[in-house]
């Protein structure tokens, strides 16, 4: 949390400072989110090292090591060590106002007190109460108390400049008139520049300096060298060969890069590693899921033997109820032979009371009363047992 | 907004050390966009090609990734219609320490890796579990009718 705090006291400092110019830079002191030296660098549990400011803002959209993916949180942060810090802080950097002038090269960390303090070019409030412009601190320093953005008539142009503009404006001023430093003759701003690319006294040097003629002299006297000079006639010929030389250089230089690529990875490091985690999380993913499928393969079979245990036993218990109901069947029939031929003896001697006999023997037995011809009496008897008989065979089944 | 050190620089490297096989170009009234080009990865049915593809990082770039879409016709698995591409690296593994030269490499090795497991355009996937060798056919075909006038 400090590291954020930091960061938002100072972030005016941080848009500067991550777009100074270094010296010389070396490519381990630069955070690979921001592309910069470290500015208030940390320093991840995974060995990783950040700007504070790029690693939060990384944070705050996945919890994850920018570097290795790896997780990681506000806990995982520490500072770095100290000769980190000292690094980066005493690297030399070219002042922001270079381009408007100051030369100074100063250690990074002095650079704050240099743009305060010191620095010429620094823009700072104009000293007059009624101005509220922005003025370099050479001008102050040359009058603090005066304006300088009071409005001028240019002697030459007539037109309007700040007084703080006005040494650039000289050397801009199309109506200032100068002198030729060759011929001495007077031109204006605007037409100098074509006429010193004239002017017949200038000094000039061979067009073919650069391949190495020493001649230089009048410009009226050039003409005359260059029929004579070897190296001019050659020049064509010369930078031909150059051209082709620098396309076949380039080619050389990628096909150098193709090998490269193609003979050691360097270059896909990123993407071979890419691929490695890749591989590794399948790899995972296929053992996990080759665990599950065994899993489902015992319950599986478990359950099959154990429906199959259940099916048999039930088989079992049918083919017991229908041995029992075959039983019961041969009896019947057995029994019903028996019966018809009693019925036929008995008919025999008894034939107008058959039917009587019947009738006596279900009442016998429904009231259960003895009576009747004792064979009668005695089949009754036996239909009940067996009938008790055939309830057993049931409930077995029911079992 | 101004643009980022870290775009300048970046744009600065592609320029003067670039990827064998890929340019990436700013534009210049938007130093945001790049018009990009991809060679089809050897020994895949891309070789021989030359891939347009448009660029564009964010206003929160490095933070989340650049938007990345073809714009030559291309046969894959992993790319739709739109030229949408379906890549990790693009969507959920983005890492603010990738680049656009990392992400370029990546696409050019999906090219070269067409995953049809994971795939953007079902039809394409579908013919490419079925019959593989014809979707290689139908990608090499595509290859030379759409990405050979590129160069």
């Amino acid at each position: 949390m400090e590291g954020r705090e930091s960061s938002k006291t100072t972030s005016s400092y941080e848009a500067d400072i991550r777009s100074l110019l270094y010296v010389s830079l070396n490519d381990n002191l630069v955070c690979p989110i921001c592309c910069s030296a470290f500015v208030d660098p940390c320093y991840t549990k995974c060995g990783h090292t950040f700007c504070s400011v790029c690693l939060y803002k990384a944070l705050a959209q996945s919890n994850k090591c920018p570097v290795d993916r790896g997780p990681l949180s506000d806990e995982d942060i520490c500072p770095p060590p100290k000769i980190l810090s000292n690094m980066v802080n005493e690297l030399l950097v070219y002042c922001p106002n270079a381009d408007k002038g100051c030369k100074i090269v100063i250690q990074r960390c002095l650079l704050r007190h240099h743009l305060r303090d010191k620095c010429h070019y620094a823009l700072l409030e104009c000293p007059s109460d009624h101005c509220t412009e922005l003025i370099e601190r050479r001008f102050i320093e040359r009058d603090p108390a005066k304006c300088f953005h009071q409005p001028m008539t240019c002697p030459d142009c007539n037109g309007s400049v700040s007084e703080f503009e006005v040494d650039d404006h000289k050397t801009i001023c199309a109506a200032r008139s100068t002198k030729c430093p060759d011929c001495s003759q007077q031109f204006s701003m605007a037409d100098i520049r074509e006429h010193l690319d004239k002017c017949s006294e200038s000094i000039v040097n061979c067009p073919s300096y650069r391949l190495g003629c020493g001649w230089s002299g009048r410009r009226e006297k050039l003409d005359s060298h260059t029929t004579e000079c070897t190296l001019t006639s050659l020049a064509p010929f010369l930078d031909r060969q150059e051209e082709r030389i620098a396309i076949l250089e380039a080619e050389n230089k990628s096909l150098r890069a193709q090998v490269a690529v193609g003979g050691s990875n360097n270059m896909l490091d990123n993407d071979v590693l890419h691929i490695f985690t890749e591989h590794e999380r399948f790899r995972s993913e296929l053992e996990r899921l080759s665990e599950q499928l065994g899993e489902l393969e015992i319950r599986q079979s478990v359950m099959l033997t154990n429906q199959t245990v259940r099916m048999k036993e039930e088989i079992q218990n049918m083919r017991n109820a229908v041995n029992a109901i075959r039983h019961q069947m041969h009896f019947l029939m057995m029994e019903r032979r028996t019966w018809a031929l009693q019925s036929l003896a008995t008919s025999s001697v008894l034939p107008p009371t058959a039917n009587a006999v019947v009738s006596a023997s279900t009442s016998l037995a429904g009231h259960g009363t003895p009576g009747g011809s004792s064979n009668v009496h005695e089949e009754v008897a036996h239909v009940r047992l067996m009938r008790r008989e055939s309830e057993g065979y049931r409930q077995d089944v029911k079992l | 907004m101004a643009l980022p050190k870290r775009i300048i620089k970046e744009t600065e490297r592609l320029v003067s050390d670039p990827v064998p096989g890929i340019t990436a170009v700013p534009h210049d009234d938007n130093l945001r966009y790049f018009d990009v080009t991809v060679d089809g990865p050897s020994q895949s049915p891309y070789e021989g090609g030359v891939f347009k593809l448009e660029l564009f990082l964010p206003e929160e770039y490095p933070m989340v990734a650049p938007k990345v879409r073809f714009l030559t016709k291309i046969y894959h698995p992993n790319i739709d219609k739109l030229g949408r591409i379906c890549l990790d690296v693009l969507k959920t593994n983005w890492s603010p320490a990738l680049q656009i030269r990392t992400i370029l490499l990546s696409v050019q090795a999906l090219l070269g890796a067409p995953n049809p497991d994971d795939p953007l355009a079902n039809d394409v996937a579908q013919r490419w579990k079925e019959d593989e060798r014809a979707a290689i056919g139908t990608a090499r075909e595509w290859t030379k009718n759409y990405a050979h006038d590129a160069a």
